[in-house]
């Protein structure tokens, strides 16, 4: 419901013209009644300090420097030799307190720390399934289990070294933990350039503001892969495994080598012999010790997965196993962010660290127990039903903006298949002032959280801020890149 | 250094370098065409332009717009200006991570600049703004090029496509105008005409003037052709970029030894053989000479992917 302008005490620009406050929903910088976050209000001032047209030139100029830098993502359906699009960029920073984002981070750490443990576990002595903490039939029908990973440790036993986790703000102003992603959670490198394209168009916030950098991101990163390499070797050769250049994350696998200085390279760039990965450099082969692939487990070793895979190396997981060579993340992590395991991180949580979650979860039924399915089919029109193992913001049914023939539907494809789905009461993602380009002026948007946590053996490091992800169309929930979203520069700042 | 890498960077110093002769030749054939007195002069220049690219039309009697838009902006002629600037920047974008943030985006705005023209415009009257625009980009790429890298492999296999590149294009430039000149004569139009065609072939390759100052004379068809053939210190001779290819190799090969039978020494062989030719000994049939320099050259190309490049 779309209450009365009057509400909200909003600045005096025309950029804010009619903008509205949404029954339900947290906004994230104005309050009804009441004046806006305070820790909005210098940059709110600065903002309303320009005029309409202003700020439509400074948002076109940051679009093409973004096209120009190259910051952009290719699709080749409509276009063999590809269309370039850049990942649609908000002028409007987020903000998120200091205060709030201490508890984020301590958070963060526990629950992916927890989750590593909880990997571990499960592919040795499963020790949380005979404990019956979470069931073992869910753990034996998940799809991401990875045989090859049993009763294997890897260096540092590290398993999820770059963690995703997709964090929101409900209606009642509290986070909540969304998805684990710890399969190859991607996105890191539009924080970096999102940051850098902000610099270049609002100059003046950075030297007002006291605003945590994000640019030590590249520099933890190689630190973690550092300490994840096999004791046999001094100075590790660590590389950056892509799909290659037609990869529609090909930017940021490019921009990750680029900033480590490492090698980019491609699975057909490599080979094993006798257990150990090489490379084809000018010079003949030289050994690979630390992969990070951005790849999927499926394609990373024809010999072992799918054999029909060009973009891995024959060999690989086998000269893994012998512990020559680390890859990150670990195959087999998928059994974790799996979304019906989701469910169980408070116990497991509790379970490994023996401490309370920070981070709260949001209430999940699982389709494959019988009365919480019945419950699932009988409240659909109020839930949300995700696919438990896909990524990417596909496949989810949200209840309450469903046709009655799609809630059928939905419920037909729930019966047919119940361990593949869970449900969730529709979470309300907060919104964020967000300038959209048709109406020339401010709009609430829906917003999440992508943040990006680093494991060590013995060292925690979350990016200060993360992701904020944006989704563009009015009132839409979904805020993947791949579903049309954008994305804001987030700032963890000193109120 | 990945060997997919160094084949990248060859070909991303090749394309680039190509696209700059494409558009020099085009400007410099175009403008120099349009105060011919024959029109037969007229279309032989602008045929000349697709011969040298190397691009064949299907209809026999192209109009000058068919012409500029094939060799300019048809991304589907794989001989144009934008086919090679596209196919050099997905080189430079594949090794991105190789190369400094200012070469990437010097060369990714050299790639908008072409891809983002008009059509209309380039083929009614933009012709000479879209190629010298090109040629300005190229500049800029090259500069970033030469400031912003380390004298390591990267640079190295760079410019052995750039150098290499370059040895073709001059002789391809050099073929292409032999073949006007032969077409003038034939007209019986008297000697300021070729004369003329000389001297366009030393414009296309930003030779005439140093040529002057080199010979203390006005351009004419030996010198011209000792000129851009056999100049050690002339950036647009052939020996100059051979010596360069020559240069690069040696300091890509770490080993240092010239084994007979290893590349720097079927490299070298080429090179001095071909340093000490003179005028005197094919100048009855120059461009079977050329023919044979170019072929030589080629086989430069496959032992250096050879012995780098295979993976």
């Amino acid at each position: 419901m779309i209450m009365e302008a009057s509400v909200l005490k909003l600045p005096e620009s025309e950029l804010f013209t009619d903008y509205y406050f949404k029954e339900n929903t947290f906004d994230e910088v104005f309050k009804k009644n009441s004046p806006a976050n305070a820790y909005y209000n210098r940059l709110l001032s600065l903002i309303s300090s320009y005029s309409t047209n202003e700020f439509k030139i400074l948002n076109e100029s940051t679009k093409k420097s973004f096209i120009s830098r190259g910051v952009t993502f290719a699709t080749y359906s409509d276009n063999p030799k590809g269309n370039e699009r850049i990942f649609p960029f908000d002028l409007f920073p987020r903000i998120i307190p200091q205060s709030e984002w201490r508890v984020l981070e301590k958070g963060l750490k526990q629950r992916n720390r927890a989750i590593n443990l909880f990997i571990d576990d499960l592919y040795h002595d499963s020790k949380i399934l005979r404990d019956k903490i979470v069931p073992v039939d869910l753990i034996l029908s998940c799809s991401n289990y990875n045989r090859y990973m049993k009763d294997f440790k890897p260096t540092g036993g590290v398993y999820n070294h770059i963690s995703g986790t997709d964090i929101i703000k409900h209606n009642d102003g509290k986070y909540y933990v969304l998805e684990d992603n710890v399969r190859c959670p991607s996105g890191v490198s539009y924080v970096l350039a999102n940051r850098d394209a902000m610099k270049k168009t609002i100059p003046s916030v950075f030297s007002n503001f006291n605003i945590s950098p994000v640019s030590d991101y590249p520099e933890a990163l190689q630190e973690m892969m550092h300490s994840v390499k096999s004791d046999k070797v001094d100075n590790p050769n660590c590389v950056v495994l892509t799909p290659g250049a037609y990869n529609s994350a090909y930017y940021e696998h490019s921009f990750l080598a680029q900033s480590m200085g490492i090698e980019l390279v491609e699975g057909r760039d490599m080979f094993t012999d006798n257990d150990f990965v090489y490379m084809h450099t000018v010079y003949g082969a030289k050994r690979v010790d630390v992969i990070y692939r951005r790849i999927d487990d499926d394609f990373i070793d024809p010999l072992v997965f799918r054999p029909d895979s060009a973009l891995g190396v024959p060999g690989l997981m086998s000269a893994y196993r012998k512990g020559n060579v680390t890859i990150l993340n670990a195959p087999g992590t998928g059994i974790a962010d799996d979304k019906a395991v989701y469910a169980y991180m408070p116990e497991i949580i509790k379970y490994y660290l023996d401490e309370e979650p920070i981070l709260n979860n949001v209430p999940t039924y699982r389709c494959d127990v019988k009365q919480e399915m019945d419950y699932v089919l009988e409240h659909i029109a109020e839930l949300v039903v995700k696919p438990v193992d896909q990524s990417g913001g596909y496949g989810i049914f949200i209840g309450n903006q469903a046709t009655q023939a799609q809630i059928e539907e939905q419920k037909n494809i729930i019966k047919a298949h119940p361990r593949g789905y869970i449900a969730q009461p529709t979470m309300s993602l907060s919104v964020h002032s967000t300038f959209i380009e048709d109406e020339n002026k401010f709009e609430p948007r829906h917003i999440d959280l992508r943040t990006y946590t680093l494991l060590s053996p013995d060292k925690e490091f979350v990016l200060k801020g993360g992701l904020s992800r944006v989704a563009l169309k009015k009132g839409n929930l979904i805020v993947n890149s791949s579903q049309g979203g954008g994305s804001k520069d987030t700032w963890v700042m000193e109120e | 250094m990945l060997s997919r890498v160094a084949d990248n960077l060859f070909w991303m110093g090749r394309y680039l370098e190509r696209s700059e002769h494409l558009a020099r030749f085009l400007n410099v054939q175009y403008f120099s065409s349009i105060e011919l007195p024959y029109p037969q002069m007229r279309e032989q220049a602008l045929l000349s332009v697709l011969n040298m690219a190397g691009t064949e039309l299907e209809n026999d009697k192209p109009t000058e717009e068919e012409i500029l838009f094939s060799v300019g902006l048809d991304g589907d002629n794989p001989a144009s200006i934008l086919s090679a600037v596209y196919s050099g920047r997905e080189n430079a974008r594949s090794v991105r991570d190789s190369l400094s943030t200012e070469v990437w985006e010097a060369f990714n705005k050299y790639y908008l600049f072409v891809s983002d023209y008009p059509v209309s415009v380039y083929k009614t009257k933009g012709l000479d703004n879209f190629t010298t625009g090109s040629i300005n980009h190229c500049a800029i790429v090259k500069g970033k090029i030469h400031q912003t890298l380390l004298r390591n492999e990267t640079f190295h296999f760079l410019q052995i496509g750039k150098h290499i590149e370059r040895a073709i294009q001059i002789i391809r430039i050099m073929l292409s105008k032999m073949a006007d000149i032969n077409e003038v004569n034939k007209l019986k139009v008297g000697s300021t005409l070729e004369l003329q065609q000389w001297n366009i072939i030393l414009d296309c390759l930003e030779a005439k003037d140093m040529c002057r100052k080199h010979y203390h004379s006005l351009p004419n068809k030996h010198n011209t052709i000792d000129f851009l053939l056999f100049t050690p210190n002339f950036p647009f001779s052939v020996a100059y970029n051979l010596g360069f290819v020559y240069k690069h190799l040696q300091l890509i090969n770490k080993a240092k030894d010239e084994k007979p039978g290893s590349l720097e020494f079927k490299v070298g062989k080429v090179i001095n053989d071909f340093r000490y030719r003179e005028m005197e000994d094919f100048k009855d049939d120059i461009p079977s000479f050329l023919q044979e320099t170019l072929d030589k050259i080629y086989l430069i190309c496959n032992e250096i992917h050879n012995e780098y490049f295979k993976y």
